[in-house]
């Protein structure tokens, strides 16, 4: 396979970048590592960034109505103008509650206000980054991104948690910058699980590195069971 | 590393909601009595607007075009949701004037099944995304929960993916490796 594609091997990639700082090629000596950090920085930005929601299910409803709407006033509008108006839609009606309501009716004070809150909303949903929907990984390859789904790396840490001495049972909830895991202690002593649950979890988190190291928080429940 | 969409879904929803939030400010400042001259006591539909809309005959020209033109993007949007990110075919070859393609699955069947055969993998699957000019690869991998995930990235950093890239030519094969966890350990019998 190889000897068939060896003409080509000289040709420019065909998904080179627009420029960046990946283009200058990796030294070394004492600025390797500095490059290298600069490398994975820019694959921690790729990996956050490829996980985030893209509203898909948001713009499919909202991309129907505004088709809708569009269409149905474009069809109206054009068949008006060209003398046959199709009437699809009760317009007449619509014209004589437009004339019948005024600015200042509650009614359409609630009706600006509740359309203007909506459009608010969609602005935020549209503008706000939204928290990715799997955990990045670190890679030091930006061409490789990797993400943990939530609840795999909750049942990674749960599973470390649960393989200390001393614990019965543990729980995880993964919030946006610390990891809480709570622990039901199956021996005698309070204070000791903790420290031996902190620690596992902690190397299981340094295991799976994480593009954003979350704090680990440790919550013992209960004594003896 | 492909956004599939992401960028038309925002800026379809960015532009909906500055449109509502627009037009329902000015309803209710209008409402309020927040515009100045205007006086909030009136019909929506005026005697003011209907002589200045009969008065003027572009106006219905104006609304006419201004429709097809959220019509016919809303279209765009809307038939952009349904179209699948995925490669059914890639190019291998582009030779002079023949293009060699051949079906993704043959690529994705077998990194899957490579995939699947490390120790810590139970289920791997694989697509290639749009572009077809320079495809990058998605991996679904599906690890027991105790797995440690490192090695398993090594793995496909330093062996599947370079063979990958080599099969299909590309010096470049950007990758995005989504990982789940299930509680049975692993599928495969001989890894045990």
């Amino acid at each position: 396979m190889t000897a068939l594609y060896e003409g080509r091997a000289a040709e420019p990639g065909p998904a080179a970048e627009p420029a960046g700082p990946s283009t200058e090629p990796l030294v070394t000596g004492p600025s390797a590592r500095l490059a290298d950090a600069r490398t994975a920085r820019r694959a921690a930005r790729r990996a956050v960034r490829v996980f985030r929601p893209r509203r898909t299910g948001t713009a499919l409803v909202v991309a129907a109505v505004l088709l809708t709407v569009s269409a149905l006033t474009a069809a109206e509008v054009i068949s008006w103008l060209m003398g046959r108006p199709l009437r699809l839609v009760p317009y007449e009606r619509l014209g004589e509650l437009a004339r019948a309501y005024r600015f200042d009716d509650p009614v359409m004070l609630g009706a600006s206000a509740v359309i203007a809150l909506a459009g608010l909303w969609l602005l935020l949903v549209a503008l706000v980054p939204g928290r990715p929907r799997m955990v990045p990984l670190a890679t030091d390859d930006p061409d490789l991104v990797v993400g943990l789904s939530r609840a795999g790396l909750r049942h990674a840490l749960e599973a470390a948690a649960a393989a200390v001495p001393g614990v019965g049972e543990s729980r995880v909830r993964l919030r946006r910058r610390t990891v809480t895991v709570y622990v039901r202690g199956g021996s005698s002593e309070p204070g000791e699980p903790a420290a031996g649950v902190r620690r596992a979890v902690t190397a299981r988190l340094v295991e799976l590195a994480p593009v954003r190291m979350p704090k680990v928080r440790i919550v013992v429940s209960g004594g003896a069971g | 590393m492909r956004r599939h969409n992401a960028f038309l879904n925002r800026f379809g929803l960015g532009l909906v909601g500055l449109l509502l939030l627009a037009g329902g400010v000015l309803a209710f400042a209008r409402g309020t009595g927040g515009l100045g001259r205007t006086r909030p006591h009136e019909p929506i539909l005026g005697d003011g607007v209907r002589g200045y809309v009969a008065g003027e005959p572009w106006f219905w020209q104006a609304v006419a075009l201004a429709a097809v033109v959220l019509a016919l993007f809303a279209l765009v949007w809307l038939v952009a949701q349904g179209r699948r990110d995925t490669l059914s075919r890639v190019e291998v070859d582009r030779e002079g004037a023949g293009i060699t393609r051949m079906p993704a699955s043959a690529v994705t069947g077998a990194i899957g099944d490579e995939v699947a055969e490390y120790p810590d993998v139970v289920r791997g699957r694989a697509a290639l995304l749009r572009p077809a000019g320079r495809p990058a690869l998605r991996l679904d991998l599906t690890v027991g929960e105790r797995a440690d995930v490192r090695p398993t990235i090594r793995r496909l950093h330093d062996e599947a993916l370079p063979r990958l890239r080599q099969a299909l030519d590309a010096d470049r094969l950007p990758t995005v490796v989504r990982i789940r966890t299930t509680a049975r350990q692993t599928a495969n019998p001989r890894a045990r």
